[in-house]
């Protein structure tokens, strides 16, 4: 944005006074996260667009192709979950955060079918104005060999080998860092069953109803310029206080190396249906 | 009694937003409307779900001429065939088996060179093929994994996980081994290009080590077992991924062992599995030196669509990348 470029960048550690990080914290945390839970990695991405104030080789955290197989509507345990949970109360604002369980459900997750239509009948839609849009199903060949050592696909085996494979959703997650607001900043980039990507609409289905209209904008990935879902990071320092408040009330004050660890049990409350993995040892 | 044949999950492409994004700036940049073939790279990772098979995946780095090394990422080479309009991509689907041809026979060369053994990523060279109708932000687009059909069925004696197959605290020594090797930290396996996807493994009296596949040779005399291992992205119980067939051909042709064990590695939570990954007793075919010189395999490769059928994909980013659109869903 325009304020980073002529904003300066924040030398002096707040993590605990205000929540917010310097640069340098950040990249102290994101080693953290990635030796603890190595589903995370650092990205350079796009050398172009790189910022000068993280290392070339740090700009960004991801972790790829995480399924969502069910909407968070569809997710009976959130109500439950918020009722048993720490609810953070926000004095003045009617934003109370609430923190996930430290122990998931993914294991007892049944599988749900998927709100969508199957693959056959998610064709791309005609374009309003467009006649001159090719069939793609015109392009089909008949495979002259079978394969005879090749699992037989969905197609080919009526109630076969396939069948447990479940067409789901998938996730790109990337942490960067927010010069403006100090703090990391939260990005998802999905695509669904057939492989397309999410519109942002279908995004919100897996974001949890408090949050969806509110917290989540549309914005250009800072590394690559695709548009790309994020968490706003206007709010994330008071949470961060607040959780580093509640970590300190249990004798564990919150070291700096944690804190990208705590923000993702933050952010897990916001995308309940994203199994990523925020249930490692790592404890704080 | 005959062994049961060896059957393979196939392999799975996903496409990120960004790789599209990035070639249509190429091509309206440098491209233009050259149809030469361009180099890609493609990155897969060893399954870390029992759900998901892990797919080879193309990003905004993967048009980079030296695309940079990514952590638990195995870098594949790869062939992109961008034509200019939906009558070449067209013609160039009823080709099809031409280009597949083509493809294969680079890997077979590399096989029987030896070359394919120095870097087992020329094992898994992909193809492929596409269309970016860049007015209405569709790509079409087509991949195809090329696997060399051996003279005989690879067949397997036993399967089994890895913790059956050899034992609780080998199976742990072996994963170890094997995370040492995927996450560059083995001396043998860190490289510029990163952790080769398919390596050996020894297993002797002195401890489990992980060594290049190039070391073979050297192996052979010395006591203990050598395993092969692969990063497995299949997530099927009873069945390998679709990787492991050239592996397995280049095992018959340059090791010239009738029989091998192999060992498909596969994650959880990145790290190595020793329940989920599976050990196996492969039966391989045989032939002399030359006979394998003179020997054309058929290739197999491309990918099926959402249907199951042999036919291309297509992404439609129009609702996340048209102006048009955009303004028209913003309120």
């Amino acid at each position: 944005s325009a304020a980073e470029k002529v904003m300066p960048t924040r030398s002096e550690s707040g993590f605990q006074k205000h929540g917010v990080l310097t640069p340098a914290e950040f990249v102290t945390s994101g080693e953290y996260l990635v030796k603890t839970c190595s589903t995370w990695t650092w990205e350079s991405g796009n050398p172009a667009k790189a910022k000068e104030w993280l290392p070339k080789d740090k700009q960004y955290l991801i972790t790829r192709k995480v399924p969502s197989n069910k909407r968070a509507s569809e997710v009976e345990q959130y109500g439950e979950r918020a009722e048993n949970s720490n609810m953070l109360e926000d004095g003045d604002d009617e934003e109370g955060w609430v923190a996930p369980p430290l122990q998931s459900h993914r294991e007892d997750a049944e599988e749900i079918a998927s709100s969508h239509p199957p693959a056959e009948a998610s064709a791309p839609a005609p374009a309003r104005d467009d006649d001159d849009i090719p069939d793609i199903d015109e392009l089909e060949l008949e495979d002259a060999v079978p394969d005879e050592a090749a699992v037989p696909g969905p197609s080919t085996s009526a109630g076969g080998h396939n069948d447990h494979i479940v067409a789901t959703r998938t996730y790109d997650l990337m942490i960067t860092y927010d010069k403006y607001y100090q703090v990391p900043r939260f990005w998802l980039i999905g695509y669904d069953e057939d492989r397309q990507p999410l519109k942002a609409s279908q995004i919100l289905e897996d974001v949890s109803e408090e949050h969806a209209r509110k917290t989540i904008t549309v914005d250009p990935f800072p590394h690559s310029g695709v548009p790309a879902a994020s968490i706003h990071p206007c709010k994330h320092a008071s949470v961060m206080k607040k959780l580093g408040n509640m970590a300190e009330a249990n004798g564990k004050p919150l070291q700096v190396d944690s804190y990208l660890v705590l923000f993702l049990k933050f952010i897990a409350s916001i995308i309940p249906t994203i199994e990523y993995d925020y249930t490692m040892a790592a404890g704080w | 009694m005959a062994h049961q044949l060896l059957q393979f999950q196939q392999l799975q492409s996903t496409v990120d937003v960004a790789f599209w994004a990035e070639l249509g700036r190429l091509k309206l940049d440098t491209l233009r409307l050259s149809e030469d073939a361009q180099p890609i790279t493609g990155f897969y990772s060893a399954s870390n779900s029992s759900d998901y098979p892990a797919s080879l995946t193309l990003d905004g780095q993967s048009l980079e001429s030296q695309a940079p090394h990514r952590k638990g990422l195995h870098s594949i080479p790869g062939s992109l065939l961008n034509v200019n309009t939906f009558e070449r991509f067209k013609a160039a689907q009823e080709q099809a088996s031409q280009h597949l041809q083509k493809a294969s026979q680079q890997i077979w060369q590399d096989i029987l060179s030896g070359r394919a053994q120095e870097d087992p990523g020329r094992l898994l060279n992909f193809l492929l093929l596409s269309y970016a109708d860049l007015k209405h932000f569709r790509y079409y687009y087509w991949f195809a994994f090329p696997v060399l059909k051996p003279p005989e069925p690879f067949r397997c004696k036993t399967l089994a996980s890895l913790e059956e197959g050899l034992g609780a605290d080998l199976a742990a020594s072996t994963a170890q081994a094997c995370a040492g090797w995927l996450g560059g930290i083995s001396p043998a396996s860190a490289s510029e290009q990163g952790a080769a996807p398919v390596w050996l493994i020894r297993v002797a009296d002195t401890g489990v080590r992980c060594q290049p596949l190039s070391t073979w040779q050297e192996l052979q005399g010395l006591d203990g077992r050598v395993i092969l291992g692969i990063a497995d992205h299949g997530n099927l119980p009873g069945n390998p991924g679709w990787l492991l067939r050239n592996s397995l051909l280049l095992a018959a042709v340059r090791f010239g062992v009738t029989e091998l064990e192999v060992a498909c590695i596969r994650l959880r939570r990145a790290q190595p599995c020793v329940q989920r990954s599976l050990l196996l007793s492969v039966t391989l075919p045989h032939k002399s030196e030359g006979d394998w010189a003179s020997f054309m395999p058929t290739p197999t490769g491309w990918e099926l669509n959402a249907r199951g059928k042999l036919g291309p994909r297509m992404m439609n980013l129009g609702p996340s990348m048209d102006p048009r659109q955009l303004a028209e869903s913003a309120v």
